[in-house]
């Protein structure tokens, strides 16, 4: 699974695979099993079962679930099928959230990982700490504090008024823009580190060959930098789109009800006696297959690539 | 070689900033190397060649100091303003480009048009022996294939310095001696200036047109390899380029009955002949000397291992140039046999026989010989 991410880790694991030695590989196994195959089967099972109206399921195959999503069939079941346009729309809104939230965080990102990649080797681990201290505190209380922070009347708001630069309190809660900040904020770090890593590795005689071929600096990064890390850059591309595809904290508090995301349409199937626990399976069970066929368009697009020298 | 100057190096000084010891990497070196020349920078790790190199190249600022191109200041000039390339030593060939993109892409940054890209491109490529190699990645191809497109990346955009920067090391040793055939052809070939760095004496020997002996940032001797080779100017240079014993010898005067000295030999410029007693015994040598020194100066002279004759020891007496001695070791090196002796006076001597068909060697470790050392190849070191 992690071959498309890191070229060559399957090489370095042969040893292990190819030989009798299954019994060391049983943590790992053990672990994926646990945590990774078994979720995601209850959830692939619920999504064909019968809703409980008071949360949970009835053991009952059904195709409902699905057939709610894709399919309006008016208020009371009887029109003829159109398509339902609501959750695609919401799939939609927050393809695209995620897609932004992906960009902002490589256009900052991708200059702090270099940054810190070109530091001495002994205040790296400095900058590295700095970017993640904010990590130590819960992401519900960041999120919080960053609504707090972005509010009519928070200190935001006040410090640009007191310099000027607006007359009136921009509101900026409930809006995509409050959403982008607080995906930006929750993910930058899953960007700057895979990319800085890659930086750490590159081999900087490549940059000045460059400049040594009349290349300038925008050159040298768009033609020699950028190409070379560029499994770094993807890595962290990756990292932060698909969790900013589920979230769920930073567009309920900071999104408010007319901006809901795929994260919140789900946590509300599960939440109280409201819900609709199958329901709340398919959405996921489609959510995951489309990121797997993203990925695996994505997967043969690099092999291809990797092939194109022979 | 011309008198025009191809790069000419003007009191260049690199001194690393520290808060409490700075490094002087350049001591104020000044030199300047001619249009069409196989310059060879020549020393130890650590002594500044480099330095030097990534100067001219543009990659290092220069502390004090002015690099001249061809009579026009380059020193202030960002690398990718000079007309200068540059062979890495690890080849930083460009991963995710194929070998033509790779040899193309000084070409394209300077917006060359597309059909001159093209030609000579390939013209490149044939010249290194790659163009069937065109379409593959550096990490497909062998090291010696990577050095050779390193090379004409380099030499694509026309350089009018071509500099290299160890540019064999990461190679094994039958495929060096092959390179520096093929980079002496290829420099015969193109007419382009080419400024070697290396540590490897029989490298530099073997390829340049002249050398400059670097060590402590200090430039120690240039010449021609047999210059620097057979007149070694001080004790760094005569042990760094090849072999060397160093003697202590006392001046005694000029040149003593000058008729004996041989014409080959006198032509020698800017040389003195000196007489001088060696310590071990040896008295009333005529020498050369590239200083004239004082009658009784104590000083070092240095005689190369292959020029020391060695027979088994005879009776009789008045042998000219002869002192005697212990064999304390023999290795046998294939084209040369190694001898380690022990004088009588206590000092320690190398000597190299070259293994000639009839070469069975007449003495074995413990046996007392006779040593001549042939006064012409005798030199006073300077320093």
């Amino acid at each position: 699974m992690a071959g498309w991410i890191t070229k060559g880790g399957n090489g370095a694991q042969t040893s292990i695979v190819d030989g009798k030695q299954h019994i060391l590989l049983m943590p790992a196994w053990f672990v994926i099993g646990i945590l990774l195959v078994i979720p995601v089967l209850v959830m692939l099972i619920y999504s064909f079962l019968t809703q409980d109206f008071r949360g949970g399921v009835i053991w009952e195959f059904t195709l409902e679930a699905y057939d709610q999503f894709f399919i309006d069939r008016g208020l009371f079941g009887d029109e003829p099928a159109r398509i339902e346009w609501t959750y695609l729309g919401i799939f939609w809104r927050s393809f695209l959230q995620a897609l932004f939230a992906m960009v902002f965080c490589f256009l900052i990102g991708f200059p702090t990982a270099y940054f810190i990649a070109t530091r001495a080797p002994k205040s790296r681990s400095f900058w590295l700490f700095l970017i993640t201290i904010p990590y130590w505190v819960n992401l519900l209380i960041r999120t919080v504090s960053m609504k707090f922070l972005i509010r009519d009347t928070g200190p935001l708001n006040n410090w640009l008024m007191s310099w000027g630069v607006i007359d009136d309190p921009i509101s900026m809660i409930n809006t995509n823009f409050a959403i982008q900040l607080g995906l930006f904020y929750s993910y930058l770090p899953f960007m700057v580190l895979p990319i800085y890593a890659s930086i750490e590795r590159y081999n900087f005689a490549l940059s000045e060959a460059a400049a040594d071929l009349y290349s300038n600096r925008w050159t040298t990064l768009f033609k020699v930098v950028i190409p070379a890390v560029k499994p770094g850059i993807i890595a962290g591309c990756i990292l932060v789109f698909i969790p900013s595809l589920g979230a769920f904290l930073a567009p309920d508090l900071l999104g408010g009800a007319k901006n809901f995301m795929i994260g919140s349409l789900v946590e509300e199937q599960f939440k109280g006696q409201s819900g609709d626990w199958p329901f709340g399976a398919a959405v996921s069970m489609i959510l995951l297959t489309i990121i797997m066929i993203i990925l695996l368009f994505y997967a043969r697009a690099q092999s291809r690539d990797n092939n194109g020298g022979h | 070689m011309t008198d025009t100057h191809a790069i000419d190096i003007v009191s260049v000084t690199k001194v690393y900033p520290h808060r409490t010891d700075p490094v002087v990497a350049l001591d104020n070196i000044s030199f300047s190397i001619g249009d069409n020349e196989f310059f060879t920078l020549l020393g130890p790790s650590g002594c500044g060649k480099t330095t030097l190199l990534r100067m001219i190249g543009g990659f290092e600022d220069i502390t004090k100091g002015q690099i001249l191109l061809f009579g026009d200041d380059i020193s202030r000039l960002q690398s990718n303003q000079r007309p200068v390339n540059t062979v890495f030593q690890q080849y930083a060939l460009f991963p995710h480009l194929t070998v033509y993109e790779n040899v193309a892409f000084g070409l394209k940054r300077l917006g060359r048009d597309t059909d001159f890209i093209k030609t000579q491109t390939h013209a490149m490529l044939e010249l290194i022996r790659m163009a069937e190699f065109a379409e593959r990645k550096p990490s497909q191809l062998s090291g010696g294939q990577q050095q050779r497109v390193a090379l004409a990346r380099a030499l694509a955009p026309q350089p009018k310095v071509l500099l290299l920067d160890e540019p064999l090391s990461a190679l094994d040793l039958k495929l060096r001696q092959a390179m520096r055939e093929e980079l002496k052809e290829i420099q015969k070939h193109t007419g382009i200036t080419f400024i070697f760095v290396t540590h490897d004496q029989e490298e530099a020997l073997t390829m340049s047109d002249r050398i400059a002996v670097m060590s402590n940032g200090q430039v120690q001797q240039i010449g021609s390899p047999k210059e620097i080779y057979d007149n070694p100017t001080n004790i760094f240079v005569a042990n760094f380029i090849g072999e060397a014993n160093i003697l202590k010898a006392k001046v005694t005067g000029p040149e003593k009955s000058p008729a004996k000295a041989s014409k080959a030999q006198a032509a020698a410029k800017d040389q003195v002949k000196l007489c001088v007693d060696l310590e071990c015994g040896i008295k009333g040598l005529n020498i050369f000397s590239q200083s004239q020194f004082q009658k009784g100066k104590q000083i070092n002279v240095m005689i190369r291992p292959e020029r020391i004759q060695i027979k088994p020891l005879t009776r009789g007496r008045g042998k000219v140039n002869t002192i005697g001695g212990t064999v304390k070791s023999i290795s046998y090196l294939g084209t040369d046999t190694q001898v380690q002796l022990l004088l009588d006076d206590g000092e320690s001597l190398l000597a190299r026989l070259q293994n000639t068909i009839d070469a069975t060697s007449s003495f074995g470790v413990g046996n007392k010989v006779e040593i001549t050392i042939p006064e012409i190849a005798i030199r006073a070191l300077s320093e």
